[in-house]
């Protein structure tokens, strides 16, 4: 069982996979913890460690979903050396992953206030933004999981997949951009804005692939 | 005959000034603003959302009194972050206590058109009798409509929010927020010539 829960998560086998799955992993758990916004200052104990692993939960979250985007832009030298249905194997698990820290998330941000919800204001936009990709979010997966069961055709579920899995990365970047004091700082403002370019190429480069196909 | 006499007596009474003059307040040019040490500077901020009633006339003070009630959740101090904070339990807890009142008892003159109101402040679960200075800047008709008559009051006065449960001390303590919270109030009310 713990074989295939890590074959399904390392596209890699060996050193190489391993090492790059840490670098990855680490990078959602140094930027909250290493460029600590300023609000972290004000809490204590239980509340600043829900405080911290929440805003852990949300960057691993944004990184796995980026990771996703790797997996299924039919890259050929990952293709070369992990079969297509590995990948797609991969890219279920690590969804499964992607939803539960997309629910642990808000759970434990709003948690280390005492779960006291904001007002209904146009300046709380990027929390509200949030909460509308949760439900995207589990939308998405939810239908992906479930689409036999909700007897929706593939096709239907292939082509809301492929609607809904753009806007959610785009609208998780923009989120972090926005809601989090970190991104305000220089390093991991320009990791962010990096990335962002990086998931746009690589989705522009899908669509033209198969859209250039027709 | 007496039975006029009688209407007249009752009219009389009706019509006359037994209470404080009746102002309406103008929530668009009226603010509650409020400033708290931190650190080095001072955080400014304001609440949004109060109404209030307002019965005021200098000549018939006995009469007059003041009653605001202020939505907390309305706090705004320009960062999301911090507003929500204050209104977590850490200070505020507004999903417990979502408004505070000021209700006088009793208004007195000073010096000039400067006024006191004794009356109580209620915020959180604490009620304490505070007596708060303002200023009276009289009453004019209104600019855009002569039929209504504009009164002005201008209040600043210091408040220990430690008194009230606002804060448990310990960013006072750590020499990070103040205890002391400066207030400012500023109303525009509306009433009949």
């Amino acid at each position: 069982m713990k074989n295939t829960i890590l074959k399904n998560i390392i596209p890699w086998t060996g050193i190489t996979g391993l090492v790059l799955t840490l670098v990855l992993v680490s990078l959602g758990l140094i930027l909250p913890i290493l460029f600590e916004s300023q609000s972290l200052y004000y809490k204590f104990g239980l509340e600043k460690a829900m405080l911290q692993w929440g805003k852990i939960a949300g960057v691993l979250a944004l990184i796995l979903m980026v990771y996703q985007v790797v997996l299924v832009s039919r890259f050929l030298f990952l293709e070369k050396y992990i079969s297509l249905k590995r990948l797609f194997s991969i890219h279920k698990t690590i969804g499964v992953f992607m939803v539960l820290l997309v629910i642990v998330h808000p759970l434990l941000i709003l948690g280390a206030d005492g779960f006291g919800f904001f007002p209904f204001e146009l300046r709380y936009w990027p929390e509200f933004l949030g909460i509308f990709l949760m439900v995207l979010v589990l939308s998405v997966a939810g239908l992906a999981l479930w689409y036999k069961a909700l007897n929706i055709p593939v096709r239907l579920r292939r082509r809301l997949h492929r609607m809904g899995t753009p806007a959610m990365v785009t609208l998780a970047l923009v989120h972090a951009g926005w809601v989090s004091e970190t991104f305000d700082i220089v390093l991991p403002g320009i990791w962010l804005g990096f990335v962002t370019l990086i998931v746009l190429a690589m989705f522009a480069r899908i669509y033209l692939k198969r859209y250039s196909k027709r | 005959m007496k039975r006029l006499i009688y209407v007249l007596i009752i009219f009389l009474f009706i019509s006359s000034p037994s209470w404080g003059r009746e102002w309406t307040l103008d929530p668009n040019h009226s603010v509650i603003q409020f400033g708290v040490k931190h650190i080095f500077s001072t955080v400014a901020g304001s609440f949004s959302d109060f109404e209030g009633k307002v019965q005021f006339d200098p000549e018939n003070l006995a009469k007059s009194s003041f009653d605001f009630t202020v939505q907390v959740k309305s706090i705004d101090t320009g960062n999301t972050k911090r507003d929500n904070h204050l209104r977590s339990k850490d200070f505020f807890e507004a999903s417990t206590w979502p408004v505070m009142r000021f209700k006088s008892s009793k208004i007195t003159r000073g010096q000039g058109n400067t006024y006191l109101a004794s009356g109580t402040m209620t915020l959180k679960q604490t009620s304490r009798t505070m007596e708060i200075p303002f200023v009276f800047h009289g009453t004019a008709p209104s600019p855009f409509d002569k039929k209504k008559m504009v009164a002005g009051f201008d209040s600043e006065f210091d408040l220990d929010r430690l008194d009230f449960g606002v804060g448990s001390g310990k960013f006072h303590k750590m020499g990070v927020v103040g205890r002391e919270v400066r207030v400012k109030i500023s109303l525009e009310a509306l009433g009949a010539p």
